[in-house]
């Protein structure tokens, strides 16, 4: 199953006796958690029928919890965070603190026919075994949903909803630098993404509408932000500007050899942008062959055109010995400086 | 009876007078209005820039009794006992000395109860970044899923230390460097305050050299103050910080310009006995080479990062160097303080780094360039390309600065060589040359470059003492199977047979002969005193005439591997 | 112990001076500098100020507080070195103790705390909490040869003075005001390079004996065959470590002199300004290239010996080098 048929479920009335939420993307895994349980418990019911453990408890603990009828009425909603019931199984079957083959069977009866006025969550952001017995149990008689890291394509539908959520628009060179800041991360958190908007929100407060620049103050000044900037500031050649911003990444701690990859992948994507139009490719095909959201396609083409392939490959190899320099010790971050200069030229 | 300092007396103690941090202020005081509090916050950013002041104020506007408000009183016994640090709701943690689990365990403990006196309990972790990863975990599972009355505010100077975990919990707010000018409103205001004696240039230079941040500045007022009576001028801050200011810097930076080592070691020598830093001699005069070298760039540059605003003097100036001159002796001077600081002789270190600069050579820079190009295409595909020694012009006995050595290569017989060689024949035509670097396999002639080569490695390599020790030997065989060394004592053959030494010198022989071979070292009393292995070539004086005009055999090789186009640089034709 | 006993470091003792007249002496200051240029002096002198009950004049040399000072006996007078190789945490627990009493005279307790940078990490942490905290009233002068070294929490909560050495004419009249000869004056404040210390050791007799020895040794080599050099680097091997480091000092010395020398500067910045004639006619053997190799040289065999290389190779390698230096054209 995925995020958004259990959202669906949910609005149906369908809720499932057990889902086992799973993946790295903890955002995810919390908002599905909460749309259950609102889904189940109004709010004055919570503090008696929600019971949230921070781990296992033991198997018939488990099972007598879940066969327990709530107190007041209504129903149980027993939520279970970081499981590790569904833990990839060591070889050699029973280890201590597996549990014991009778004490399982009884749980997968109990999984397998819930009572009704009992719900469980169990939540995890480490690995799950898919073969396991409880994993196919839980997928049978209820939901297992894995909520993998969004891709860089599917944050702007996310954008648009949690823009609606906070009842706010976005100028469209917002969006643009938003999505294009979001396109540099190698991982993206929504986490992150989360709190910066709402940051941005208070921010701008009395506003409807957020602005590029809003964003560009209000914003967290993580690399990946900074290089950004940095290779704005260096196609329009403000050395200066460029240099501050390296500067303070720098100076705040930020490892050279980060700042190198991060700009490495940008004057590669730059120099191929640039060799794929020369072959005849539109930005449209560009990006999809760069594996990019089709506007960033775009702006990647716009930027290389300030570079001359020489400088490109230039850049590329002077990162490259930089690379090598810092990590044998030889060079000190003033070797990104010069980089940076000699882009500007 | 010990005094407060300013930065205390000063701290900010609402947003109004939070200074430099506006976007900060604003959100968190509409976050407090609109009742939309994270349960934690990450303030992260430089020193004295205002993050544990603004964790406080936030902590009293929750917790005022008038609260929550974005206008804390000051004045209720709230607010009161979160200024002096004895609220039961506030709690102030300094990671650095509680970095460990036992505490964060503690904590979570006391996270359970209910605030006393106010609507929150508030948990201001300072420098956390410094908790162990143990402590981390374990704060995770707080941040989770926080009590509804606690509030967390994580501070931090080093955010990317942060396990991403955490990180992503957290609202973050990053601090930015307070801008000169703001800091000097600052300091102008609270020094019409106090009353004290500050000419306006002297607030104005203590800004500059805060940093951006407030505490520092505050610092330096008050150690001016405390220096005497009199008024405070400009002169006597740069006194205070030890600065050695403009004058000094531009008379240095014309001596350089001249080459005129004399005048510099006077400048170098009055300064020091005044009681200047040897290490900030030389770092004030690379902050005014860099900025030379960006006003050079960019004349239309920020003022803000340069060092001193005299925009005529360095026009002037920028006109006496070349763009990669000054890159090179920024590299130097950086490199000179960086050993002044642990140096024995801080002076020498800087009298050396002076006479370097004082021998640079101006046409250098393009064909290091080039070299190094050639050098990072061989490191990508794996190949070796042969290193041509550039032209350098000569200058009086040159000296080069000591530049990391490259490993010098040995390039394979192939039709590239042929040119190589041929181009070779021109230079050395001209005058003697540096060490010639292209051989072949092992003919007789050549056995003796190798050893060459397998020296300069150990040099480049950093073995100094295996270097030592074997260059007392020479290689005087070598076949496919085969390299005989030859000692004229037993203690360094000895050594060198020894199995760390001589697997070190085989791997090395093999890089440049291209076989495997087995070292066997003999005793012979025809060996020659060891010649001393000659230094990386770039330390000898090279003497060639040959304009850059030319086609540069480094050049022509680039051409080669790049595939033909000359990429025009017209500013290393002379500016 | 007066103000007027320190030699140089006007400004920092001007501006101590004002600080305790007018009352506003931080609870933490930090004296950094390098070894033997007068830290300790001035702290010693700083404390006896502070301590002293006179109105007018402080330190005053006469009321009981100065008295107790100068017989070493002054209660609320602390100091702490290193034990050994570093400052240990249990001494600064001592300390802790010792301050969680109340003072004798009532008034404030001064604590001084040299080589405040060899105090180990767990010292230093401890020390930290007292610094934040100081139990009544209390001044801390912290000695550094090394800021670096220190935590930086630890400098964050001290005001910093930075000492340099002395000016070599100042600390050449001093000497030679203490009735020292004139040209050994001048020496011993060059080599010395501003440590009074130092030029002090280098005034006793023989303290000029390592660096005669150096000056004998380069121009042995520079002059005999290669069996200088086996028999120089069996000498060497047989001094203590750090004689030996000294003893390259003054080899680097030498060599930046004949370097001064040969760049034609002149005799005004020699070190070694007593054997200028000697250095001036060796000067011709050498070349501007060669003298930077050869420092560079000694740099080399200085980090490797740091780093316990064996000596007796060291040395040998150091010097072979040197000797081909000075014979290559």
């Amino acid at each position: 199953m995925g995020y958004a048929e259990v959202i669906q479920g949910l609005k149906k009335g369908q809720v499932k006796s057990v889902y086992l939420l799973y993946g790295e993307e903890a955002y995810f895994i919390k908002q599905l958690e909460q749309a259950v349980i609102t889904a189940v418990l109004v709010p004055e019911e919570i503090d008696m029928n929600l019971l949230t453990l921070d781990k296992d408890p033991a198997i018939n603990e488990l099972i007598a919890l879940i066969e327990t009828v709530p107190f007041m009425g209504g129903k149980n909603v027993i939520h279970i965070r970081g499981t590790a019931l569904l833990r990839p199984r060591k070889n050699g079957g029973n280890e201590q603190g597996e549990i014991s083959d009778k004490v399982e069977e009884r749980l997968f009866k109990v999984i397998s026919d819930m009572p009704d006025y009992t719900h469980l969550i169990l939540s995890t952001t480490d690995k799950v075994d898919k073969r396991r017995k409880l994993f196919k149990l839980i997928e049978k008689h209820g939901a297992t949903v894995e909520l993998v890291n969004i891709k860089a394509k599917d944050v702007r539908g996310w954008l648009t909803a949690k823009l609606a959520d906070l009842n706010k628009r976005m100028d469209s060179d917002a969006t643009e630098y938003f999505l294009g800041v979001v396109s540099i991360m190698p991982q993206i958190s929504l986490n992150f993404l989360h709190n910066e908007l709402e940051k941005a929100a208070l921010f701008t407060d009395g506003k409807t509408r957020i602005s590029q620049s809003d964003l560009i103050t209000i914003m967290s000044s993580i690399p990946e932000i900074s290089i950004f900037s940095m290779i704005d500031a260096v196609s329009q050649k403000q050395m200066g500007k460029a240099l501050q911003l390296m500067g303070e990444q720098l100076k705040s701690g930020e490892h050279p050899l980060k700042l190198v990859s991060l700009l490495a992948r940008q004057v590669r994507l730059m120099w191929q942008a640039k060799e794929m139009s020369k072959d005849g490719y539109g930005s449209r095909e560009i990006a999809e062959r760069l594996g990019l959201v089709p506007f960033i396609g775009e702006k990647m083409l716009k930027q290389s055109k300030n570079f001359t392939p020489e400088i490109l490959k230039e850049i590329t190899l002077a990162l490259a010995a930089a690379d090598y320099d810092l990590k044998s010790g030889r060079a000190n971050k003033s070797a990104l400086e010069e980089i940076i200069i000699a882009m500007c030229r | 009876m010990a005094y407060v300092a300013l930065y205390r007396q000063w701290r900010p103690q609402d947003f109004e007078n939070l200074v430099g941090q506006k976007h900060i202020s604003v959100t968190l005081k509409n976050a407090i209005v609109s009742g939309k509090i994270a349960h934690a916050y990450l303030f992260s950013g430089p020193r004295g820039t205002g993050k544990t002041s603004t964790a406080k104020i936030l902590a009293k506007s929750l917790n005022c009794i008038h609260g929550p408000t974005p206008e804390p009183c000051n004045v209720c016994l709230n607010c009161q006992s979160i200024n002096t640090g004895t609220s039961m709701d506030v709690f102030e943690i300094d990671a650095a000395s509680n970095r460990g689990i036992d505490e964060i365990r503690e904590l979570r403990e006391t996270v359970k109860f209910a605030p006393v006196d106010g609507r929150y309990k508030v948990y201001i972790i300072d420098e956390v970044h410094m908790l162990t990863t143990e402590a981390f975990n374990a704060l995770l599972k707080t941040l989770e899923e926080p009590p509804a009355h606690v509030v967390f505010i994580l501070a931090t100077t080093e955010a990317h230390k942060i396990p991403a975990t955490i990180h992503s919990r957290c609202q973050r707010y990053d601090f930015r460097r307070i801008d000169a000018e703001a800091i000097e409103g600052r300091l102008t205001a609270v020094v019409q305050h106090e009353g004290l004696n500050v000419a306006p240039d002297a607030l104005k230079l203590i800004a500059s050299h805060a940093d951006g941040g407030l505490r520092d500045a505050l610092s330096i007022l008050d150690q001016c103050t405390t220096m005497e009576n009199g008024i405070i001028t400009a002169e006597k801050v740069r006194q205070l910080l030890g600065l050695i200011g403009h004058e000094w810097v531009w008379s240095i930076t014309e001596a350089l310009a001249e080459r005129d080592f004399k005048a510099v070691l006077m400048a170098l020598g009055e300064l020091i006995a005044l009681g200047k830093e040897v290490r900030q001699i030389l770092l004030e005069v690379a902050l005014y080479m860099r900025s030379i070298m960006l006003f050079k760039a960019a004349p239309d540059i920020d003022s803000i990062e340069l060092y001193g605003d005299d925009r005529n003097v360095l026009a002037k100036h920028g006109e006496q160097f070349k763009h990669d001159e000054l890159i090179d002796m920024i590299k130097i001077l950086n490199e000179g303080a960086n050993d002044a600081k642990w140096a024995p002789e801080p002076r020498i270190t800087a009298e050396m780094t002076l006479l370097s600069l004082c021998r640079r050579s101006a046409q250098a820079d393009m064909a290091n360039l080039l070299e190094r190009i050639a050098i990072l295409e061989e490191k990508v595909s794996g190949q070796s390309f042969p290193r041509i020694e550039p032209p350098i012009i000569k200058q009086v006995e040159t000296v080069r600065p000591p530049t990391p050595v490259k490993p010098v290569v040995v390039q394979p017989v192939s039709p590239k060589s042929i040119e190589k060689v041929e181009v070779k024949q021109e230079i050395s035509n001209e005058q003697p040359q540096t060490e010639p670097v292209v051989s072949s396999s092992s003919s007789s002639s050549d056995v003796k470059e190798i050893w060459d080569n397998v020296l300069k490695e150990l040099v480049a390599g950093g073995k100094r003492s295996v270097h030592a020790c074997v260059s007392q030997g020479k290689l005087i065989s070598l076949d496919d199977k085969q390299a005989i060394v030859q000692f004229a004592a037993a203690f360094p053959k000895e050594r060198t047979e020894k199995e760390d030494y001589r697997i070190m010198i085989e791997k090395v022989l093999t890089q440049f002969c291209g076989k495997t071979v087995q070292l066997c070292c003999i005793l012979g009393s025809a060996a020659v005193a060891p010649k001393a292995a000659a230094l990386p070539p770039k330390e000898k004086p090279v003497t060639t005439a040959s304009p850059l005009e030319e086609v540069h055999p480094a050049l022509r090789q680039a051409i080669h591997m790049f595939g033909g186009k000359v990429i025009k640089k017209e500013e290393y034709k002379g500016d | 112990m007066k103000w007027t006993d320190i030699i140089g470091h006007k400004d920092q003792v001007t501006m101590l001076r004002h600080m305790e007249s007018s009352r506003r002496m931080p609870h933490a200051v930090l004296f950094a500098g390098p070894k033997g240029i007068g830290k300790n002096l001035v702290a010693n002198v700083v404390a006896a100020s502070l301590l002293c009950s006179d109105q007018e004049e402080r330190p005053c040399g006469r009321c009981h507080s100065c008295q107790q000072i100068s017989y070493g006996s002054h209660p609320d007078f602390l100091h702490i070195a290193p034990d050994g190789t570093n400052i240990k945490i249990e001494q600064i627990r001592m300390l802790q103790q010792e301050l969680s009493m109340a003072s004798f005279s009532g008034q404030r307790r001064v604590c001084i705390i040299d080589g405040a940078e060899l105090m180990t990490t767990q010292a230093a942490n401890s020390l930290l909490k007292v610094l934040e905290d100081p139990p009544g009233e209390i001044v801390f002068l912290l000695l550094a040869a090394n800021k670096q070294m220190l935590l930086t929490t630890i400098i964050s909560r001290c005001m910093v003075i930075a000492f340099q050495p002395l000016a070599d004419e100042l600390l050449a009249q001093d000497l030679m005001a203490k009735g020292y000869l004139p040209e050994t004056s001048e020496v011993a404040a060059r080599l010395s390079s501003g440590r009074m210390g130092i030029a002090l050791a280098l005034l006793e007799p023989e303290g000029l004996a390592l660096r005669n020895q150096a000056l004998e040794m380069i121009l042995k080599l520079m002059d005999s065959k290669l069996e200088a050099v086996w028999h120089s680097a069996g000498v060497l091997e047989k001094m203590e470590r750090n004689d030996i480091l000294e003893f390259i000092k003054y080899v680097t010395y030498i060599l930046r002199d004949i370097l001064l020398l040969v760049t034609g500067q002149g005799k005004q910045w020699l070190f070694n300004i007593d054997v200028a004639e000697e250095l001036c006619e060796v000067a011709d053997m050498w070349s501007e290239r060669r003298l930077v190799t050869a420092i560079r040289a000694v740099e080399t065999a200085r980090r490797a010996l740091l780093a316990n290389a064996n000596t007796r190779l060291t040395s040998e390698a150091l010097l072979i080098r040197i000797y081909d230096l000075a014979r290559e054209v």
